[in-house]
Formats: structure tokens, C-alpha cells, sequence
């Protein structure tokens, strides 16, 4: 990625429409973009999703393949969690290999996924110690303008739950659909003109500070928390995001179930 | 300087929530949450948590690192001083 230049104008100006609790595109503080969900887009992969948030625009694919179980996990299967951003997403973002920003989102999203447990990587054992289900969730972006971590989360989690674990193709037994367990949802926040807002444009993340990612399970618990770039933040301020984060994640979750 | 970074984490190990994890605690716990607290301020400069919390539970694990982290604060301070509670 290479180093964007802030500018001081766009800086001054969302300070601006901050101090008068105002955003760049007209959103409340805790307003999202609007939101296009659809899962099974992609006809070659065995689960997929594709979400738009605004102008970002992100695919997930689920493959499978097996695998041997590490030896300290006989009984187990695995997650393997990827995110790609090409230049095609946007000019800040350089062709060759992934870039550290890459890496992060992958992880970020990974974690949350992998800590909520939500797939029960024993149910991925195909024959102890010999054969297990890996799966595989890649992430890719078609077009940045913000908030690659929450776009990237729920097309994940959504091609996950539509994904069909092909046994038949692998000669391991039946065709079977991957169960889920939970359903972890992430909430990110941006420091924006000194106060935190949702969803954050790629204006927004331009011109901001530190940002904050909560992912939660469903009974709001918290799976994942992630503080990313340089900054301080107050309790009282994290007790606002995750606030909204309880109330924004249940109606997210209840869009894709 | 106005504050000293203080790092603290709580956690959850059988259901319970328990400060200061070891290394065990830590890999086979159900939930990890560091935190650096400057603690004049009771501001966060660093968060990070992994596994699965209540609210409840993070919410106490939230206040256990607070706690200790004016616990750890006062020790850094002495130590600076000249070391009263060495």
C-alpha cells in the first residue's frame, strides 16, 4: 500500500463537520452506508457471498480441501482466512504481495470468525490423525472506500454459512452442508474530527486516526477486539461503540440468517 | 511525561474470570484481553482481546485490569522513587 498523503484540508474539514456533528456524505455519526447482502454468487466456489457497503464493494469464496490434522490435534480440522486488495479496489493499493494492510484485514477477520467458535472443527475430521476438512475463506475486494474490515467480515461469515462441504467430489462420503454454530458479527469505528463514528468512508479512514474493531457472537459476546493505528481512547468512549456495536450486530445478524 | 503505559491482561479460564494469566492460562484459556491503560488518565492506548466473553465477563475483566493496572502503577513509581516497595 503505498503511503497515502493526508491532506490538511480534508483533515480540517472533517474536524469541521464534527465539531457540528456532521459527516462527509450526510451520515449520523452512528449511520451506516447502505448495505447489499447476496450469498451463492459465485458458481465455482462451494460458498460464496458478495456485499456492498457504499462503493466498497467485497466477494468471499469458500473452498475446501483436505488436509492431515497437526499431530497435537488428531481429531481436528482447520480455518484458513485470506484477504486480497488488488489495485483494481482502489490507487492505493499495489499489485505484487500482500501488503501488511492485506495481511491485517485477513487476520482481523479471521480471528473473529475462528475465536467465536463457530465452526466446530472436530465435526472436520474425516479419519483421525490421517484426514481432516481444511476451509478455506478468501477475501476480495473489488473497490475500497472504507471499511474493508466490516465488509470483508460479513461476506465471509455469509459465504461460510451457504457453504456446502463437497465429499461426494473427494470420493470421502455425502455432500453436506457446513454447519455454523454462531454467527460473529464485526462492528469497526473510526476516530473522525476527535469523536468515534461507524462505518467509516474512504474519506474518513484518509483523514482520521486510530480505529477500533468489535467482533460479536450472538448473546453479544465478544469474540474479537482489535485497536488499530496510533491513539488513545477513553472508556467512556469504547462504552459508546460497544453500545452500538450490541445493537448493530444483531440487526446485521439478523439480515443474513 | 504525563503518564507511564501500564499493560495489564485478564482473561477466562473455566468460566472464571482471572487476572494476570500465565503461560497455560493463556493457551488454553477460553478468552485473553491485554490492555495498555495509562493510568493517570484511565485512558486506552492499546486493546486486544480473543475467545469468548459475556458482557458480564468482560466487563469484570475490563475492571480487573483497571484495577490492576493503579496496583502496578504505584509499584513503578516507587521503584522510580528509589525502590521503597523493593
Amino acid at each position: 500500500m503505498t503511503i497515502p498523503i493526508v491532506p490538511k484540508l480534508l483533515r480540517a474539514h472533517l474536524g469541521e463537520l464534527a465539531a457540528n456533528d456532521a459527516r462527509i456524505d450526510g451520515r449520523d455519526r452512528w449511520e451506516g452506508r447502505e448495505l447489499e447482502v447476496e450469498h451463492s454468487v459465485l458458481p465455482r466456489a462451494e460458498g460464496s457471498a458478495r456485499v456492498r457497503m457504499g462503493d466498497t464493494i467485497v466477494f468471499a469464496g469458500v473452498k475446501f480441501q483436505i488436509m492431515q490434522p497437526y499431530p497435537d490435534r488428531p481429531n481436528q480440522g482447520g480455518l484458513m482466512c485470506s484477504a486480497e486488495v488488488r489495485p483494481i479496489a482502489g490507487r492505493h493499493w499495489e499489485a505484487g504481495p500482500p501488503s501488511p494492510e492485506s495481511i491485517e484485514l485477513g487476520r482481523v477477520v479471521d480471528r473473529g470468525i475462528r475465536e467465536s467458535g463457530c465452526i466446530d472443527v472436530d465435526s472436520l475430521c474425516i479419519i483421525p490423525g490421517e484426514k481432516a476438512w481444511q476451509v478455506i475463506l478468501d477475501l476480495f475486494a473489488i473497490s475500497d472506500d472504507g471499511n474493508l474490515f466490516d465488509a470483508f467480515a460479513l461476506a465471509g461469515i455469509t459465504a461460510l454459512r451457504n457453504a456446502t462441504i463437497p465429499a461426494e467430489r473427494f470420493e470421502v462420503g455425502e455432500d453436506e452442508p457446513l454447519m455454523l454454530s454462531k454467527t460473529p458479527i464485526m462492528c469497526s469505528y473510526h476516530r473522525v474530527g476527535g469523536r468515534f463514528i461507524y462505518d467509516a468512508s474512504g474519506r474518513e479512514e484518509l483523514g482520521g486516526d486510530e480505529r477500533i474493531h468489535i467482533t460479536l457472537g450472538d448473546d453479544d459476546n465478544v469474540h474479537s477486539l482489535q485497536k488499530g493505528l496510533k491513539g488513545i481512547f477513553t472508556a467512556d468512549e469504547f462504552e459508546e461503540i460497544m453500545s452500538h456495536a450490541c445493537d448493530r450486530t444483531k440487526e446485521l445478524r439478523k439480515l443474513i440468517s | 511525561m504525563t503518564d507511564m503505559v501500564v499493560s495489564v491482561a485478564s482473561g477466562k479460564i473455566n468460566d472464571i474470570v482471572v487476572c494476570d494469566l500465565n503461560k497455560e492460562e493463556d493457551n488454553y484459556g477460553e478468552a485473553d484481553l491485554p490492555m495498555g491503560i495509562l493510568p493517570n488518565s484511565g485512558e486506552l492506548v492499546f486493546l486486544q482481546m480473543d475467545g469468548d466473553l459475556s458482557q458480564e465477563e468482560f466487563k469484570q475483566a475490563w475492571d480487573y485490569n483497571m484495577e490492576a493496572a493503579q496496583v502496578v502503577h504505584e509499584m513503578m513509581v516507587d521503584a522510580l522513587k528509589g525502590g521503597e516497595s523493593q
